[in-house]
């Protein structure tokens, strides 16, 4: 008979070999009455003579595996049993040792083969691999979602990609600069990054941000590049890692805040710091962590906001670079990835906040005539927005020429030709209907043909913005 | 800035800001939309860019 069992939960299997004893037996082998044959780990068996455990090497000799001999011979009707776990070696033990510091892992590298496996850099994943020795290796992911800072690669930039004196406006999309104090005179520019010379391997950045003071002025108490993620529920009573790459002109140290602005009719703004970081010449990637403030008790107006403030050097000639600036819950700063992880993404993000539409050449836009001296043209939003945007258009003249200067748009009817007439921007207004269209109406038409569609044709500079932000 | 009080062409009120660039921005008479909240209190809101500053 064999019993399979597991002592200890060790995974060594007990058999049992059982014999009922004719009389005169001193050595036993072959197959017992269940069929099974007697084989046993040398050293390990026990052998019972009706439920008597003998002693090995007095009682009996068991030396081949296969055979019990020297047994004071047996009576009929005796039952043997000789029991045996399986054979085991603990020299097949993983030692201690093999793992060498906090994280470690036991990895197989191979049939019967382990090996340490170093724990990984902070936030990276465990992944299958199969060109690894290990199977398996540590690596950062670009995952999506994660970061709640929208174009933290300054991706995009629709509304121009050089901001002199930007005090109070937005720059590169969602970013806004704002500083006090006089006579400072700066630039924000979108720089391109070298083929190659982007700060992260793997990730292929292809503009980044530069904060360009030539001019120091005086009296500056804030100086701050932020934006405002959308609601101040964000991360309110987490702790939240901000984390960005920057280098600067020469050693700088920038302290980036935040702020939870409770919106119109909401509570008082709630401000705190991140830590100080020490930015040199070279680009490095700086990781800060706080905890931010519940907002239990609070009341939330409209259009709350969580500000994240990088700041750039007060009163100083200086140039600031920044790049891949991200925010997270959690106190690691994992590997940096844009908000929706897709360039497309990130510019559908942008435009729920702005979206500046190109009327520039064949706009693809189509005026027809109200009556009252008012052609009108409905635009809808690739984005929903995220409320009615306010309107503004740089169109400052018509022109019945094909080649319209800069800010000159033209009318154009299939088989009619030019729309004649002039007028002059004081004649435009353009709006929002909702989060979904707008409409721009251009005044002090006489009598065009009616029922006609009249393609509006725009020279490089004629644009439309529609801003929702916050 | 400047704000007036304007109706457009389908007679609805709007609020038409003229920035020191001369930009005119058509401003809806949406509670939610920033731009009117701050033609609503230009009068008592701080500015949105001035976010206290730890310091260098």
């Amino acid at each position: 008979m064999t019993v399979t069992r597991h002592p200890n939960n060790q995974g060594v299997t007990l058999t049992q070999w059982r014999y009922n004893a004719t009389g005169g037996e001193t050595t036993l082998s072959g197959t017992d009455a269940f069929g099974a044959g007697l084989s046993y780990t040398v050293g390990a068996e026990q052998v019972f003579v009706n439920g008597v455990l003998l002693e090995r090497g007095v009682d009996y000799t068991a030396s081949t595996g296969t055979t019990v001999t020297g047994l004071t011979a047996l009576v009929a009707g005796d039952i043997v049993t000789v029991s045996s776990p399986s054979a085991f070696n603990v020299a097949n033990a993983i030692p201690k040792a093999t793992v060498a510091a906090k994280g470690d892992l036991i990895v197989g590298n191979g049939a019967s083969s382990v090996t340490n496996l170093a724990v990984g850099a902070d936030g990276t994943t465990l992944v299958a691999n199969s060109s690894a020795g290990a199977g398996v290796s540590w690596t950062s992911q670009f995952l999506a979602g994660k970061n709640k800072i929208i174009n933290g690669d300054f991706g995009i930039w629709q509304r121009g990609t050089s901001f002199s004196n930007p005090n109070g406006v937005y720059t590169a999309d969602r970013w806004y600069c704002g500083y006090d104090g006089s006579g400072s005179t700066r630039t924000i520019s979108q720089q391109t990054f070298t083929a190659g010379t982007a700060p992260v391997a793997g990730y292929e950045g292809t503009y980044f941000l530069r904060i360009a003071t030539t001019v120091a002025g005086s009296g500056q108490t804030y100086a701050n590049l932020y934006q405002p993620i959308e609601d101040v529920r964000a991360f309110a009573g987490q702790t939240i890692t901000l984390s960005f790459w920057a280098k600067a002109d020469s050693s700088r140290t920038l302290t980036p805040t935040y702020g939870q602005s409770f919106g119109t009719g909401g509570s008082s703004a709630v401000y705190g710091s991140f830590s100080a970081l020490n930015l040199t010449t070279s680009w490095q990637r700086f990781s800060t962590t706080v905890t931010l403030p519940s907002i239990s008790g609070k009341t939330i107006g409209t259009n709350s906001q969580l500000q994240i403030n990088l700041t750039f050097p007060l009163n100083a000639v200086s140039t600031i670079d920044f790049w891949g600036v991200q925010v997270e819950a959690g106190s690691v700063a994992t590997p940096f990835t844009t908000a929706t992880g897709t360039l497309q993404g990130e510019l559908a993000a942008c435009q729920r906040y702005y979206y500046r539409q190109s009327l520039a050449n064949n706009t693809g836009v189509y005026m027809t005539y109200l009556g009252n001296a008012t052609m009108s043209a409905t635009l809808y939003f690739p984005t929903i927005m995220r409320v009615t945007p306010s309107a503004t258009c740089n169109i400052n003249s018509y022109t019945t020429s094909n080649s319209p200067t800069a800010t000159q748009v033209y009318l154009n009817a299939y088989y009619v030709g030019n729309l004649s007439g002039t007028w002059s921007s004081g004649a435009t207004t353009i709006g929002a209907g909702s989060p979904n269209f707008g409409y721009i109406n251009l005044y002090g038409w006489t009598s065009p043909t009616t029922g006609l569609l009249y393609s509006l044709g725009g020279g490089t500079s004629c644009y439309a913005d529609w801003s929702a932000e916050l | 800035m400047i704000y007036e009080i304007v109706t457009n062409v389908f007679g609805e009120k709007v609020v038409q800001r003229t920035d020191a660039d001369g930009t005119i921005w058509f401003i809806p008479t949406d509670p939610a939309n920033a731009d009117y909240q701050a033609y609503l209190n230009k009068d008592t809101l701080p500015s949105n860019s001035s976010i206290p500053q730890a310091g260098e």
